[in-house]
């Protein structure tokens, strides 16, 4: 399919031309003395879509988009195989979100699919990944090198976190828990770079209960993958994609792979996660 | 009976390009999107690597019949979803808002002969897609 496109679907999922006879015909419109396009996508909940060179432009109203509609809308999506897919919402003018990769766009589509009630998406889901993605995802250098680090130090903590954990490229996303022979896993150090939270909660959550983050059912959720990792003894490499309530903030969103690795250090064992976001959206029912 | 004969669906290759299959991985892409499943886990269900997953999606590899009867398990989709719009996507986008008048129309004019009369109506057809009147309806 080569070539700009300019097509819009209606709530069935069927694909027009944008402005077509055929589709005028069909919504037996005769006059065209007002902007129709833009009456379909906010009356009507029609999707727009466009090609501008390697981007793809997506027009719509969250609230209207049906299931039909999204599942043929992520077809096109992956048809036309975009390097970025820019979503402009009728419902918030002059706004537009850039999201790279048909996957992260379907994801964030979803989400604002959930408004009007047509689609559902889980809070949380995590999926194991294969390790040799580190090798072959340039996007994952980061978690690489942390691997690297690991291989070549079997697993032995030298220095202190900050310098282990160091690496500007790794943004301050990483958390590391100490365990205990029961189980028990403790915040040992928490990164920068968690910006969803409040920027007290780096310090205060030493010492603290893995699971007792600021969303402790987000906690609960992730701190299974710390004792998982703690109890095989093995690096594990995953995606996570859930979303985060903080109180007095806007639930949001987040995909991310994450990398956690088991450490020691003068028989102590620990566990590190370092991630890398690909997305994190304001959920459309917090707004 | 006569069978009705089906229109003919063209080469399979196309510039280089094997549009059924590039058209049947597209719809395994997709559904694996819809599933929210990772390429990891659906190359694990069907027993391959995801970076040969990643070849069958893109279409740089043919995905073998044997492939696509584990993806459709693992999908959880007939086999024939795949197939699903095959020529609606196939054929120019545009044949898609294409109504039976306009069809009709578009066939007598070819059976037309290639004379002066056929080309005043090309012209006319042309002069009035340009004027103010016609045309697109857009933002």
């Amino acid at each position: 399919m080569g070539g700009n496109r300019d097509l819009i679907l209606d709530d069935s999922g069927r694909v027009w031309r944008t402005g077509s006879q055929a589709l005028m015909d069909s919504l037996r419109i005769g006059r065209r003395d007002y902007d129709i396009t833009r009456y379909l996508i906010r009356n009507l909940g029609f999707v727009r879509f466009r090609t501008i060179r390697t981007d793809a432009c997506v027009t719509l109203h969250p609230r209207f988009l049906t299931r039909p509609a999204y599942e043929s809308l992520i077809h096109l999506l992956v048809s036309h195989d975009c390097d970025r897919t820019i979503i402009e919402r009728a419902d918030v003018p002059n706004r537009v979100e850039i999201i790279p990769g048909v996957e992260d766009a379907a994801a964030r589509l979803a989400d604002l699919a959930t408004a009007g009630g047509q689609l559902t998406r889980a809070d949380f889901f995590r999926e194991e990944l294969s390790l040799q993605r580190l090798r072959d995802d340039r996007r994952l250098s980061a978690l690489s090198r942390v691997m690297r680090r690991w291989r070549s130090t079997r697993g032995e903590l030298r220095g202190d976190f900050a310098a282990t954990f160091g690496d500007p490229a790794l943004r301050g996303r990483t958390m590391v828990i100490r365990f205990t022979d029961d189980l028990r896993g403790a915040v040992e150090y928490a990164g920068d770079g968690f910006t969803c939270f409040d920027p007290s909660w780096r310090s205060s959550v030493l010492g603290h209960d893995m699971s007792e983050q600021p969303d402790p059912q987000y906690g609960q959720q992730i701190a299974t993958a710390y004792v998982e990792t703690h109890v095989a003894q093995s690096p594990h490499l995953e995606f996570v994609e859930a979303v985060i309530r903080v109180p007095g903030c806007s639930a949001r969103r987040s995909r991310y792979e994450r990398l956690l690795l088991p450490w020691r250090r003068d028989g102590a064992r620990f566990v590190s996660a370092v991630s890398v976001l690909r997305t994190s959206f304001t959920t459309v029912s917090s707004m | 009976m006569v069978p009705q004969q089906q229109p003919p669906l063209g080469p399979a290759t196309d510039h280089g390009a094997d549009w059924i299959n590039l058209h049947v991985c597209r719809r395994m892409k997709t559904k694996r999107i819809l599933r929210t499943m990772s390429q990891d886990r659906l190359a694990k269900a069907i027993g391959i690597s995801y970076q040969q997953l990643q070849r069958y999606e893109s279409g740089k590899s043919k995905l073998p019949c044997s492939m696509l009867f584990r993806a459709a398990v693992a999908l959880d989709v007939p086999i024939t979803y795949f197939f699903d719009q095959i020529e609606d996507d196939h054929g120019a986008v545009s044949e898609l808002s294409l109504d039976k008048s306009v069809v009709v129309a578009v066939k007598q004019i070819q059976s037309l002969s290639a004379g002066d009369t056929r080309q005043s109506l090309l012209r006319l057809i042309d002069d009035l897609a340009r004027s103010p009147q016609a045309g697109e309806q857009s933002e």
